[in-house]
């Protein structure tokens, strides 16, 4: 069978599996058996139990229920509310207003979580209300919510880049520190945004807050001190090189247990809820690696990927415009699948063809991962959009309308990436890393 | 017919338990960080601990299969489905729980078979540890062996009642 018949045949068993409803890892386990039968004589079951093994029995991926755990017991305790405390007296004088701790909760709450949904959903319960009370437009509460809430993934600790690190064998603390300033760069896009829009439009300009005192302002700092310390803890040892991400991560649990006792919200019960979503979260995760390291080995056997690769080799085409192309792949593939699913789906074929293109894996990691920030708000299929339609009553065109402008200033951001590739690469060089 | 309850009572008890030991492995997995990073501050080396949180991980993540299961837990494109209602709908749920009962047994088969394999030939570990690996093999197959028996069981459920007993809310992909 030639590579392009053969190609065609595994996409459409990877079709067919996952358009009825299959769950993504077992359609990606059933596509690697198929790819397996078709191309290879080697003992397919048993093949697939090593993989398996070999692939999630890992220290690297031992970070990820940990990074999970810290995220369950702090969503878990009152930090939505010291949050907005702390960051309200901070910002509201801003033009733009109260809409800034949106913003800005979310990119604190995604440098202590790995998860965009419990990023969202923790910063979106308190400011929401708030918002709209204060007559703010709901579109542009929804939009920075559900822009904003996808910061998670890019601003470490991220179980996005955990999954790409394992994928694709990086080192996650160097992947964890790439996406920092990428992270603050869309997150300083967004406040741009609302900051014009409380200047420039007169509904923008009416929405002017009362000024906080010089008090206020302490205390504000005060009540942020714990959370800042926390994710200084996390992230600084990991940068420093004292801490691998995975001994970071149980540090980061202690401080969030901490915090939680220190909020009085720490109990018996909440921890035990706090384990079981840890619990779900990583085995909906294990299914997806099991079935993603079947896939890539499989493919590896077929040798399809290098085919295609060494085939792009051939068209002579630049990396920018390889980007390119990838990046309206991964958008239109995002209005369907979320950023994890994205990832382990497609790196079987695609990392081989950014290799052999010469790009920087960490780079790419910045760059995948910043497109799986946007299919979390495209439709039909986008996890933030369904969550802010949840947690705000409005429909989902509504809403995905309403993040339409963060979207294109993502879409900026990648543009940014690719012209400024030292944006994701200098931190990493610049770290002491430690695995 | 009673006794078929009480199995089925049963089988749920034992999925549950399975979640928790899930639990305990993760809560494990911080425990060994802990102690690494103690002997690290003591100057000490404690070999194999870096092996076992790995270990850790892949026991977790398989026991936890079935509890993330009956949550509803696994992500799936739901834009298809999400269009049909009733027997339509149950027809199409029917199918795909067929298809992952299917590759869930034929894991488990073999996953089952790689740790009798490395019992035979008393195969170690790389790792500084060089502790017999079907030892940390062992719950990593259990995991997949529950979660296979737990879908056989959803199945034959699922086909004796005529309805799914959990069905899924119809809102989003995960």
């Amino acid at each position: 069978m030639d590579g392009l018949a053969a190609t065609g045949l595994l996409l459409l068993v990877l079709v067919f599996l996952l358009a009825p409803g299959v769950w993504i890892g077992m359609a990606l386990l059933g596509a690697g058996v198929a790819a397996m039968i078709l191309f290879t004589d080697r003992p397919i079951g048993d093949a697939m139990a090593t993989t398996i093994w070999s692939h999630t029995s890992l220290w690297g991926l031992s970070a990820l229920p940990l990074f999970i755990l810290m995220g369950e017991i702090l969503f878990r305790s009152k930090l939505s509310e010291t949050l907005f405390a702390g960051l309200s007296p901070l910002m509201r004088r801003l033009p733009g207003g109260l809409l800034h701790v949106n913003i800005v909760g979310c990119s604190t709450f995604a440098a202590i979580s790995g998860s965009s949904a419990a990023t969202l959903m923790t910063v979106g319960k308190m400011t929401l209300p708030e918002l709209r009370s204060r007559g703010y437009p709901d579109s542009l509460s929804a939009g920075t919510l559900a822009g904003a809430g996808t910061l998670g993934l890019l601003i470490p600790p991220s179980i996005t880049m955990i999954i790409y690190g394992v994928t694709v064998q990086e080192s996650i603390g160097r992947l964890f520190i790439a996406g920092i300033l990428p992270g603050l760069m869309l997150a300083g896009l967004f406040l741009l945004y609302i900051f014009i829009w409380g200047i420039v439009t007169q509904e923008g300009r009416a929405r002017r807050e009362t000024p906080s005192t010089f008090g206020e302002k302490l205390i504000g700092l005060g009540k942020l001190t714990p959370i800042a310390v926390l994710i200084a803890l996390v992230i600084g040892s990991i940068y420093l090189g004292i801490a691998s991400p995975t001994e970071a991560a149980t540090i980061g649990v202690i401080g969030a247990l901490a915090l939680s006792a220190l909020q009085r919200t720490l109990s018996l019960t909440s921890l035990r809820a706090a384990l079981a979503g840890t619990v779900k979260t990583t085995s909906m995760i294990m299914l997806l690696l099991a079935g993603s390291a079947l896939l890539t080995q499989a493919m590896a056997f077929t040798g399809l990927p290098r085919t295609l690769a060494e085939w792009i080799g051939t068209l002579g085409l630049s990396p920018t415009l390889l980007i390119a192309i990838l990046t309206l792949f991964y958008i239109g593939l995002g209005c369907f699948l979320d950023g994890i699913s994205m990832i382990v789906l497609t790196m079987a074929v695609i990392e081989p063809l950014v290799r052999t293109a010469g790009i920087d894996m960490i780079w790419f990691g910045v760059f995948v991962v910043m497109v799986g920030e946007m299919a979390l708000i495209t439709p039909p299929i986008g996890f933030n959009l369904f969550l802010v339609e949840s947690m705000t009553g409005r429909g989902i065109g509504y809403i995905s309308r309403a993040a339409l402008p963060m979207f294109l200033l993502m879409l900026l951001g990648v543009i940014i990436l690719v012209l400024a590739p030292e944006l994701a690469t200098w931190l990493p060089s610049a770290m002491m890393s430690r695995n | 017919m009673r006794l078929l309850h009480v199995l089925d009572r049963w089988l749920n008890a034992f999925y549950r338990a399975c979640g928790v030991l899930a639990a305990l492995f993760i809560v494990l997995i911080a425990g060994l960080v802990l102690v690494n990073i103690g002997s690290r501050v003591a100057g000490a080396f404690v070999p194999g601990l870096t092996e076992s949180a790995g270990y850790c991980m892949a026991a977790a993540g398989a026991l936890g299969l079935t509890y993330t299961f009956a949550e509803h837990g696994h992500i799936r494109v739901t834009m298809l489905i999400n269009r049909f209602r009733g027997r339509r709908r149950f027809a199409f749920e029917l199918l795909t729980l067929a298809v992952s009962t299917g590759l869930a047994c034929y894991l488990a088969v073999y996953v089952t078979r790689m740790v009798w394999v490395s019992y035979l030939y008393e195969e170690r570990s790389d790792g500084s540890d060089e502790l017999l690996i079907w030892i940390p093999q062992l719950p990593m197959a259990a995991g997949f062996g529950v979660f296979s028996i737990a879908l056989v069981h959803a199945l034959v459920k699922a086909v004796a009642v005529g309805e799914l007993e959990h069905p899924a809310e119809t809102a989003p992909d995960a």
